[in-house]
């Protein structure tokens, strides 16, 4: 039973420190640079913990965020709806791959999910700028491996084969 | 045997589902009047939030004010007082004038104008999203503020209150891509519409057409036409001018006065005459 409850600590845990992640305040000037660490924290989850966090959830998430950011309602949302759904349709396929082309397949993700919420961001005039969105999904991307390395889920050594 | 293509069963046409709630939701939120009341509650709900996540660096400004020497604390005393003899001064001569126009309006009938009165408020929160300038205020519905009262700091306008709560207030600035104002050229009385473009640093004036008066280094000030603002706020300063004859328009942009990314103490002013809570 404890196990259980052990093992759904981690949702809630990841995405309360990638709320803080993209809520702490930056300068002006290096905001544009904030990765988006709800997005990746989606695709991980999606992918990791399919059965605790569904599109619906990352939804809900996101929803949240949009909230506690003063963004407009549904962006967000949409956004982790999108990057866990497509993390879910990737599945297991991703580790195929070498961690370089992860990356790229995460980045892809990140840029799909990204152009969908501003789309909703353009209803309030506060898209972002479209080389805004694909600059966030490469730098977000680029956290791909060292999250698996910190998560445990790949050995230091996997990188260099 | 464990499948290595997995498709999650049905989540297709949900997530065209959530896709759908969402932009229902971004349209809802842009409609007024509903959207009112939400912003009044996620102010509520997140100002607290902001407050915590600025307390480590309210903490080290705090830190960092106790730690300089006494040297430093002596220059900074000597600028200070500096700074104050010369706005003294300025005060005196602003005095003078300001008699000399109240006796020229009353010679003329014109109804006084009256100073409007200030309240000092603290930034406590920049909304994260780089392209939505908002801040919150550590001021609220309890203080006395009200939707659309304007903000200023020490050199122009800042922005104008858009949502409520209790002890804080969502101010949107005059740079968001939502925001326009009627704005006045203090050297020649030009009228024109001023306008966020989510640029920090600038401004947009609309519709300017080619062969009007307007130069570099142009001061614009509220106009007071639209009953937001009353008239003489300062807001920005031209620019750029560029002039194509093949355009109707020229393309002209102003550097705001307020500094936006730097201050963190503001002023909101209140000006019933013009702008009263209901009519806003």
């Amino acid at each position: 039973m404890n196990a259980g409850w052990g093992s759904w600590v981690p949702v809630p845990l990841a995405l309360a420190l990638a709320f803080l992640f993209a809520l702490w305040p930056l300068p002006s000037a290096a905001a544009w640079l904030r990765p988006a660490v709800p997005a990746l924290a989606a695709v991980y989850l999606g992918l990791f913990r399919p059965h605790q966090f569904s599109p619906a959830t990352a939804w809900l998430a996101g929803l949240t965020l949009d909230t506690l950011s003063l963004s407009t309602w549904g962006a967000t949302a949409l956004t982790l709806a999108a990057a866990s759904y497509c993390a879910q349709l990737l599945g297991r396929r991703l580790f195929a791959y070498t961690l370089v082309k992860q990356t790229l397949w995460v980045a892809v993700i990140l840029g799909l999910a990204g152009f969908a919420g501003n789309v909703l961001q353009s209803f309030s005039l506060t898209a972002w700028p479209w080389w805004a969105v694909l600059g966030q999904a490469l730098l977000t991307a680029l956290l791909w491996p060292p999250l698996l390395y910190l998560s445990g889920r790949v050995s230091p050594r996997a990188a260099l084969v | 045997m464990e499948r290595i293509f997995v498709r999650p069963r049905g989540w297709g046409i949900r997530l065209t589902g959530l896709a759908c709630l969402s932009l229902l939701l971004a349209y809802l939120q842009n409609s007024a009047g509903f959207a009112q009341r939400v912003d009044d509650a996620i102010i509520t709900i997140s100002a607290p939030l902001y407050r915590l996540l600025g307390a480590p660096r309210q903490a080290l400004s705090a830190l960092e004010t106790n730690l300089v020497s006494g040297d430093v604390r002596a220059e900074r005393g000597a600028e200070l007082a500096r700074q104050l003899l010369e706005a003294q001064y300025a005060l005196q001569s602003l005095q003078v004038l300001e008699a000399e126009n109240r006796r020229l309006r009353s010679l003329l009938g014109a109804a006084e104008r009256q100073a409007a009165p200030a309240m000092l408020a603290e930034l406590i929160g920049v909304s994260p999203d780089p392209a939505r300038h908002r801040f919150i205020v550590d001021r609220g519905r309890a203080d006395g503020v009200y939707i659309g009262q304007p903000l200023l700091d020490a050199h122009g306008l800042a922005g104008q209150v858009v949502a409520l709560s209790e002890h804080a207030s969502a101010v949107l600035l005059i740079t968001d891509a939502s925001f326009a104002l009627p704005v006045q050229v203090v050297r020649n009385g030009l009228k024109l519409i001023a306008e966020g473009r989510g640029d920090l640093e600038s401004l947009t004036l609309r519709h300017v057409a080619n062969n009007l008066d307007l130069q570099v280094g142009d001061l614009l000030v509220t106009s007071g036409l639209g009953r937001r603002f009353p008239p003489g706020l300062p807001v920005a300063e031209v620019s750029t001018i560029k002039r194509d004859p093949r355009r109707p328009f020229a393309e002209v942009r102003a550097v705001p006065r307020a500094e936006l990314t730097q201050n963190r103490q503001f002023l909101l002013i209140s000006a019933p005459p013009l702008a009263a809570p209901e009519d806003l």
